[in-house]
């Protein structure tokens, strides 16, 4: 086990800088999800960690020593690929064995081996089988498989539930988090999907545009966005971001409002601010319903920004209907002209 | 009716291409004195008298085992040799990072069309300075690195996902570890394609080996059949038999590789 560290690790692709002065520190045995829309520089930052890329400016340390310099098997990491990258001319047994042989360990340790991973992982029945032959929850296994056999310092996933089914994705992810749980391996994540990030990891990392906007717990990801980005990106949907002259209350405190789709409701309590809509749309989905709306503001330059409402059950109105939704006033956010969150709002 | 027309048209084209095959095959079992005279008939098809006199006849007037002998070894240099050498260039050129990389793919590129007819007289000059001629060396090396075959695995390399080279990395594999337990056994039908394509090409080279070599000891089937030419009487029937005995070792090659033959000319995207 081994902790890392970012220490303002740039990279530059010729004139494009997929990555500006990250500065990230991965505690020993922490599970750490970067995530974040494509080219926002997160597989890049994981690359440049498993030593696929050389770094243009700054440090990497795996456990307090440089590896900049280092090649990918020097650095002791293990590396799970999007498509999996298993040796397709291998079976099972062989693309497990592969990084002990390599190592150039002893014939009966790379067996003992191979076996322990392959019952830990279920692959037992699956030695013989060449990934052609394999679904596709069973080739992310053998690809975990084959990361962790040589029991590696940091493990690297990127984006390996991609590639499979919603159900699937739900359950290897959960297989995920136990394993990791059991092995604590200081494990760095990459995904896009946020439901991941924030199911999967002890800490989660938001990077837009080749830099990071915020690092924090999952819970503090949600309650305390550090931008109007972090706010729009976490969250299912994401949060709305209105003009702060939307609403007249807040109009003098901020230049951006946000609400989260599920702080908005068709009840209406004492203190609550209404919010006069037309309606869009709405999308009934079982246990709820997404309400597309859009503001009938105070002033008329925000008339008709769009939001989504998360009203529970089903919420019944016709298209251009008019409505009046309402919020809590403790659930607002309030953003600077930046798009940085005004910490005093929540 | 389409089809009928398509399948006429096929088998049209498979005729033009079989005919001088089967001729060959009918002359080689007749008496020397009936080829010439039906030759310019349908009879010419048929191997009326059948006899292997004309093979005798090749064994007792030149050194084909020799022939045959020096064919393979040559032959089989220069594809082994190439395959590795070649493989290697491609590799290179579409894998690693060094300067001037793309300046040598363009000369590649460029060195295809040029054919060794066009370079065969410089060429001759320089084994000649090197004291080679009427070797095998000088029938081998200077036909190892061919632009077309580095071209071939050039593309093939291009398109494998690098994430196999890389998983290979990140599990500890050098270099020539990656080339040759990962790279390599991914890429067998275009290794086939460029073996094959190499053998078919060199079997049946003729204007270099002529121009450098000048004893039976070194000298391929090539100049083996044309040795008939020069040897009274004119004997067709000799000549095909060395003909079909000449064939035969591709026919056989092609036949056992052609499906990874025609799968990595498809996966090379090439057409050869």
């Amino acid at each position: 086990m081994a902790s890392v560290a970012f220490q303002q690790v740039s990279k530059r692709f010729a004139e494009a800088l997929a990555l500006s002065q990250l500065n990230l520190q991965i505690d020993d045995g922490e599970f750490v999800v970067l995530v974040g829309p494509s080219g926002c520089g997160k597989t890049t930052a994981l690359r440049l960690l498993a030593g696929l890329e050389e770094v243009t400016d700054g440090e990497i340390l795996i456990d307090g020593k440089r590896v900049n310099t280092l090649s990918p098997q020097q650095r002791n990491v293990a590396m799970v690929f999007q498509n999996y990258a298993l040796y397709p001319h291998m079976d099972v047994q062989a693309n497990l064995a592969f990084p002990l042989r390599m190592a150039g360990m002893p014939t009966q340790t790379i067996a003992t081996r191979v076996k322990e991973i392959a019952e830990l992982l279920d692959l037992s029945a699956l030695l013989a089988r060449k990934p052609k032959q394999l679904s596709g929850g069973q080739r992310q296994r053998v690809a975990m498989g084959r990361a962790l056999v040589r029991d590696p310092s940091v493990f690297l996933l990127d984006e390996p539930l991609s590639n499979l089914d919603a159900q699937l994705r739900a359950q290897i992810r959960a297989d995920i988090a136990r394993l990791q749980r059991r092995l604590q391996k200081t494990t760095l994540y990459v995904t896009h999907d946020q439901v991941e990030a924030m199911t999967l990891g002890d800490r989660v990392a938001v990077m837009h545009a080749g830099q990071l906007q915020q690092v924090a717990t999952p819970e503090i990801l949600y309650q305390q966005p550090a931008n109007t980005f972090v706010a729009r990106f976490i969250g299912s949907p994401g949060m709305n971001i209105i003009p702060a002259t939307s609403l007249k209350q807040f109009e003098s405190q901020a230049s951006y409002l946000g609400i989260r789709p599920e702080a908005i409701s068709t009840r209406h309590e004492k203190h609550y601010l209404a919010i006069k809509v037309r309606i869009q749309s709405v999308e009934y989905i079982g246990h709820e319903s997404l309400a597309y709306v859009t503001l009938f503001a105070m002033h008329d330059a925000e008339a008709g920004h769009v939001m989504i409402a998360r009203i529970a059950g089903k919420f019944t109105a016709s298209r251009d209907a008019e409505s009046v939704l309402y919020v809590d006033p403790a659930d607002v956010y309030l953003f600077d002209q930046s798009g940085q969150r005004i910490e005093s709002s929540r | 009716m389409a089809s009928v027309l398509v399948y006429a048209s096929i088998l049209l084209l498979a005729l033009i291409f079989l005919v001088p095959v089967w001729m060959m095959i009918a002359g080689s079992l007749k008496p020397n004195a009936r080829v010439l005279l039906d030759a310019g008939s349908l009879r010419g098809l048929i191997p009326n008298g059948i006899s292997g006199h004309n093979y005798q006849d090749v064994f007792q007037r030149v050194p084909f085992l020799r022939y045959l002998l020096n064919s393979t070894i040559i032959t089989s240099l220069i594809v082994l040799g190439g395959l590795l050498v070649n493989s290697l260039a491609g590799y290179a050129l579409a894998r690693l990072r060094w300067p001037g990389r793309d300046r040598i793919l363009l000369l590649v590129i460029a060195l295809m069309i040029i054919p060794i007819e066009a370079i065969a007289v410089p060429l001759f000059y320089e084994v000649t300075l090197m004291g080679w001629r009427d070797t095998y060396l000088v029938q081998i090396l200077p036909l190892i690195a061919n632009a077309f075959s580095i071209y071939m695995f050039y593309t093939l390399f291009i398109g494998l996902p690098k994430e196999f080279e890389e998983a290979a990395r990140i599990d500890g594999a050098g270099a020539w570890r990656i080339f040759f337990l990962i790279v390599i056994p991914n890429a067998k039908p275009v290794f086939a394609a460029v073996a094959i394509l190499t053998f078919l090409t060199q079997w049946g080279s003729y204007l270099w080996p002529l121009m450098v070599t000048y004893s039976e000891q070194v000298r391929p089937l090539p100049l083996g059949i044309a040795a008939f030419y020069t040897l009274p009487p004119l004997q067709w029937g000799d000549i095909f038999a060395f003909g079909v005995m000449m064939v035969t070792p591709v026919l056989i090659i092609f036949i056992a590789f052609q499906r990874w033959f025609v799968q990595g000319v498809a996966s090379t995207g090439v057409k050869g």
